[in-house]
């Protein structure tokens, strides 16, 4: 149900921007991107900021600071875009099935920084003390006041019995700059589970999200609205929805409801991906056959997971062999198009099991019913996974392009057909890496590589998403019509295909 | 990329700066302004009593012996009863006792009386509960305050009534003009 209107957003996106500049694909490292600017315009801010008169420094670098008032409106847009980044990047996740099993640390702590980010947004805008400061700090201390962790209620401080001590400013402060610290630790801890994480967007997103939002400073500076006064009623005053979106409810409730609705629907949104996984498909992790294992490191490297490490073998044989750990494998099966002598992957997703596969359905279409064969990610590939055929081409669904193994490309053209190949595009791969490293494999020859004996003209990747058929449609017009030009070859009748490597022998007792 | 296609990207990149530009600065009414807001706020530590009476033998030798003591005292802060009328019109009548989970800690008044600008005579009773049979522990507590004047509540502002620990009496504040 999620997947759908991601697709339709995705599709916009692509089609405006094309597939390498979507920055729906690139939100969770355009919100890293958003903190590296929120941190170095705040550095700057901070040197102008005076815990005895909060209010006053901020009009001061609003009117007199060079470039005070336009780094302040970035330091605060860039906040504004983080927000919206890491909630576009959850439900990314949510909508994909990606946050649970393995998966779940991620989930968990991601979600967890969008808490710590909207806090640290909080003491932000409390630093200012103007208007919308004095209401956030006052609804704050409203709900914390309901918990039994203070000896008395901390509401007093906002009430205008005293003056506000600089030392309710200095540890305003401190959080504001410490909490910057914790994101960092806990963007190692969402990232700890991947390998080779991205963190920063390509530079034509970067550049362009942060000139964009350079202008709208620019333009339109952030606003400052008139210094807190607990003795004044607030009326109406500028206020950033994007941190204060809880303020209306919590002010108009008693703030026990306020905690069951933030307990509810935080329960809700941290287990979601539990009660909402599908209940038939429990993927197995990959299994290594030591047999097989040649101990070339090559699954070990393109594991996007770090599930995969290399072990030494049993005693008598000095190279290693691939272990693949079930509590980190989230049976993307990259593994799987890895490896040339097809001796890993999830159970029935192996290289081999893809060769059965073929070869019973090649026995099955004669060459004039698959002059194209599709080979399509399930979960992208335009949602024709399930068509069967498209435009009078045979679909062959696989889960992850990443998972396919170039003897299949090979089996399938010695057999007489064209191969085009849907993968999800790069950045949005279900798993990563596996349309990135499945295009390496078939023509910049990544170990497990298509074989040089197979004609490349009549092989072809390209890239679809979920909520885009229609490109698949053009690309299949697009390479019928460049295959027209080439000879018909002859097709092969008794297809072997070597595995390339040797398998190793039985271990050998050595006395 | 089609002229169209640019064209599309750049108004959808517009209208994603302009709707952060309204998020961003959007305006909410946190209270109206259009009236006067009494507030009553105000810290008192109260006065402590406790009830003693002497252990029976059995009592203390069913205790282990480094916890045994002649007299147990039950005690609490006494709590107050609080009266606000404006104009002669009660706004409050409440009891309030002493916070903490044992009533131990001092007494917290905090009341926010919204009231349409204008002149009014403010009365304000916070008078201690009278406890018989009691021991009273410290009596160097105010067992009353009163208030009894005329206030000018102006639109937009609050009157803040607290207490004054050096005075001992509630006192009004308001804010400065601008």
């Amino acid at each position: 149900m999620a997947l759908r209107p991601l697709g339709l957003l995705d599709a916009l996106c692509n089609r405006l921007y094309g597939w390498k500049h979507n920055p729906l694909y690139h939100a969770g490292a355009l919100a890293v991107a958003m903190l590296a600017v929120i941190l170095l315009t705040g550095l700057y801010l901070i040197f102008f900021y005076k815990l005895s008169a909060p209010w006053e420094s901020i009009q001061r670098i609003e009117e007199q600071v060079l470039l005070g008032r336009w780094i302040r409106a970035l330091h605060r847009y860039a906040s504004d875009v983080a927000v919206v980044a890491v909630a576009v990047h959850a439900f990314r996740m949510f909508a994909q099935d990606r946050a649970w099993g393995p998966r779940a640390l991620a989930w968990v702590s991601g979600l967890l920084l969008l808490l710590v980010v909207l806090v640290c947004g909080w003491t932000g805008y409390v630093m200012v003390w103007d208007v919308q400061g004095l209401v956030l700090a006052r609804e704050g201390a409203r709900l914390l006041d309901v918990l039994p962790l203070f000896s008395e209620p901390i509401g007093r401080a906002f009430g205008g019995e005293r003056a506000l001590p600089s030392a309710f400013f200095f540890l305003n402060l401190f959080l504001h700059v410490a909490l910057p610290i914790g994101i960092g630790l806990m963007l190692w801890v969402h990232t700890a589970r991947v390998a080779r994480p991205v963190l920063l967007p390509p530079r034509s997103i970067l550049w362009t999200v942060t000139g964009l939002l350079l202008a709208l400073s620019l333009a339109v500076p952030a606003a400052l609205g008139p210094a807190a006064n607990p003795l004044r009623l607030a009326g109406r005053a500028p206020y950033d929805w994007f941190f204060s979106f809880w303020v209306p409810f919590a002010a108009a409730v008693p703030a026990g409801i306020s905690w069951t609705v933030v307990l509810v629907v935080s329960a809700i949104v941290f287990s979601a991906p539990w009660w909402t996984r599908p209940r038939a498909r429990r993927p197995e992790p990959s299994v290594v056959d030591e047999r097989l294992c040649t101990g070339c490191r090559q699954c070990y490297l393109d594991c996007p997971y770090e599930a995969i490490s290399m072990l030494p073998r049993d005693v008598g044989q000095n190279d290693e062999v691939a272990h693949v750990d079930p509590a980190l494998c989230v049976s993307c099966g990259i593994c799987t198009g890895s490896c040339a002598p097809m001796g890993v992957g999830p159970a029935g997703r192996t290289g081999r099991d893809q060769l059965v596969a073929v070869r019973a359905f090649v026995a099955r279409h004669p060459v004039a019913a698959r002059d194209v064969v599709l080979v399509g990610c399930a979960r992208g590939a335009g949602g024709l996974a399930a068509a069967g055929v498209v435009e009078g081409a045979p679909l062959v669904p696989i889960d992850c392009v990443g998972n396919l193994h170039t003897s299949m490309v090979e089996y399938l053209v010695r057999a007489g057909s064209a191969v085009l190949i849907v993968g999800c595009p790069p950045r949005d791969c279900w798993n990563r890496e596996g349309t990135k490293w499945l295009e390496q494999r078939l023509f910049h020859d990544r170990e497990a590589e298509l074989q040089p004996r197979v004609d490349r003209r009549r092989v072809r990747l390209t890239h679809a998403a979920h909520g885009e058929p229609r490109l698949v449609r053009a690309a299949l017009a697009t390479f019928r019509a460049d295959l027209a030009g080439l000879e018909t070859p002859d097709a092969e009748v008794h297809i072997a295909i070597d595995t390339t490597c040797d398998p190793v022998p039985d271990p050998v007792e050595v006395p | 990329m089609t002229r169209a296609r640019r064209v599309g990207g750049g108004v959808l990149a517009l209208g994603g700066i302009v709707a952060l530009a309204l998020l961003s600065a959007g305006s909410w009414t946190a209270e109206e302004s259009d009236h006067a807001v009494l507030r009553l706020a105000w810290r008192v530590r109260g006065v402590r009593v406790e009830s003693c009476r002497a252990l029976t033998p059995d009592e203390l030798a069913a205790l282990p012996a480094h916890m045994r003591q002649d007299t147990v005292c039950v005690g609490q802060v006494l709590p107050y009863h609080l009266t606000v009328n404006l104009d002669g019109v009660t706004l409050v009548t409440d009891s309030i006792r002493a916070a903490g989970a044992r009533s131990d800690r001092p007494l917290f008044v905090s009341r926010s009386l919204p009231a349409p600008a204008g002149t009014y005579r403010l009365q304000i009773i916070f008078e201690r509960d009278a406890t018989e049979g009691a021991v009273t522990v410290s009596s160097d507590r105010p067992a009353r305050l009163a208030v009894d004047t005329t206030v000018v509540l102006e639109r937009g502002t609050i009157t803040l009534v607290t207490y004054d620990p050096d005075g001992r009496r509630l006192v009004l504040r308001r804010a400065t003009p601008d």
